[in-house]
């Protein structure tokens, strides 16, 4: 069971590996739209600004919790 | 006397949904494809340069791979195990109307009597997919499901079945007369359905670990005059299945790391990658530009984005067509520095990169 939520994320990044930050980045911001072991599905960088860093567009994937059981 | 170098596996990344004038239409990125399997000798690429509706390539130095396993191969956390053949189950939306579905059904059977191809069980999803489509800040193509957790029981039913690779094909909104489709028809605009299409796709593989592909259902759309060669492949038949089905009969089966066996390819394997030069933000190519492997970043393929090596602070090897990119790719195959082969001569520090 999964529900999909849009990202969007500005990030700055600090020298060093960029990948390992962008993942760190990715998994905070999913797990703040949509909650614990929600994952980034699909996303990339799609903008470079100098003063705003790196714009992350994406999609989220958010386990969604069962029903409750019925009365 | 000569002998052929080795194969160098070889990564081509068109990122969808992003207006690339090269690979951003209707599979117009199979000859540079074809080129660079050609010149590398092992070429892994991903469904949206590939499928071109009713047209396609089939070439056993071609990998088929959809793009979250070609993310995790580049990451170096699946493995790819080239397969004779893969059965192939078909997931059909239960959104299609019945003229439609009927259509996408004699595809499925023409590929089974005239291709050979192994195919079977074909169910539909219990309730309608709902796939709805979106435009990201940057202009490129998103998209949602409102019932993902029907398609993924479907293709767990289908798995469960004997499927060893399924093809998805759900319905898509029509529009017919809307600007963007205008705008892709004559050869400018974003493909509006490919973000929503790889969201598809990505879903179930990460569920299923199989490999899988994305056709769309619409309506037929009226006869263009003005329409764009690189978007006339869509409008050749009923359905966009044929592609996706024969990319998939050999798509490799993907293997979680460590993962150990004769004919494995292996993240690691990877000699060079070549994506556009404005759309280097993607998982593959940021993966591999941080283990070294060398990024060919084709200027002459421009998109959405600019999203370039020297923004990102990525060193590239330029190349201006997909062309030299083969010639690049060459180059490194057979052990050749390709700066070396530009003027004036670069200083030995440059290396590779340094062009």
């Amino acid at each position: 069971m999964s529900a999909l939520v849009p990202l969007e994320l500005w990030l700055q990044a600090s020298p060093g590996p960029l990948l390992p930050q962008l993942r760190q980045g990715l998994a905070r911001e999913a797990r703040r739209l949509a909650g614990e072991g929600a994952e980034p599905l699909r996303w990339a960088i799609t903008a470079v600004d100098p003063r705003r860093g790196l714009r992350l567009e994406g999609i989220v994937v958010a386990p969604v919790p069962a029903p409750a059981p019925g009365p | 006397m000569s002998a052929a170098a080795p194969p160098l596996p070889t990564l081509l990344v068109i990122p969808t949904g992003v207006g690339c004038a090269v690979g951003g239409f209707a599979g117009d990125g199979l000859p540079a494809a074809r080129l660079l399997a050609a010149a590398s000798g092992c070429l892994i690429t991903h469904p949206n340069v590939m499928n071109a509706a009713s047209l396609y390539w089939s070439d056993r130095r071609l990998h088929y791979v959809e793009g979250w396993s070609l993310d995790r191969f580049a990451a170096g956390e699946l493995a790819l195990a080239p397969v004779p053949s893969q059965r192939l189950g078909v997931l059909l939306d239960a959104g299609i109307e019945a003229e439609l579905l009927l259509r996408h059904r004699q595809a499925i059977e023409a590929c089974r009597a005239s291709l050979g191809l192994t195919i079977g069980p074909v169910l539909s999803s219990d309730v309608p997919l709902e796939v709805s489509l979106t435009i990201g800040p940057s202009g490129s193509s998103w998209g949602s499901l409102g019932r993902p957790e029907a398609l993924l029981r479907a293709g767990e039913a289908l798995r469960d079945a004997g499927a060893t690779a399924i093809a998805v094909v759900a319905r898509f909104p029509d529009e017919p007369g809307s600007d963007a489709l205008a705008a892709y028809r004559h050869g400018t605009g974003v493909d509006a359905l490919a973000g929503a299409e790889a969201v598809i796709s990505h879903l179930l593989v990460r569920h299923l670990g199989v490999p899988c592909a994305h056709a769309p259902a619409l309506a037929p759309l009226p006869p263009d005059p003005a329409l764009d060669p690189r978007a006339a492949a869509e409008e050749l038949g009923h359905t966009f299945l044929p592609c996706v089905l024969v990319g998939l009969s050999r798509a490799p089966s993907l293997r979680p790391e460590p993962a150990s066996g004769n004919g494995l390819l292996h993240g690691a394997d990877v000699g060079a990658v070549v994506a556009p030069a404005g759309a280097l933000g993607g998982e593959a190519v940021l993966a591999c530009a941080g283990r070294g492997v060398p990024v060919i970043a084709v200027e002459g393929n421009p998109c959405l984005l600019q999203v370039s090596g020297e923004a990102l602070g990525l060193p590239v090897i330029p190349a201006a067509s997909y062309a030299e990119a083969a010639g690049i790719v060459l180059a490194l195959r057979e052990g050749l520095d390709p700066a070396a082969l530009r003027r004036p001569c670069p200083d030995p520090g440059e290396g590779a990169g340094g062009g």
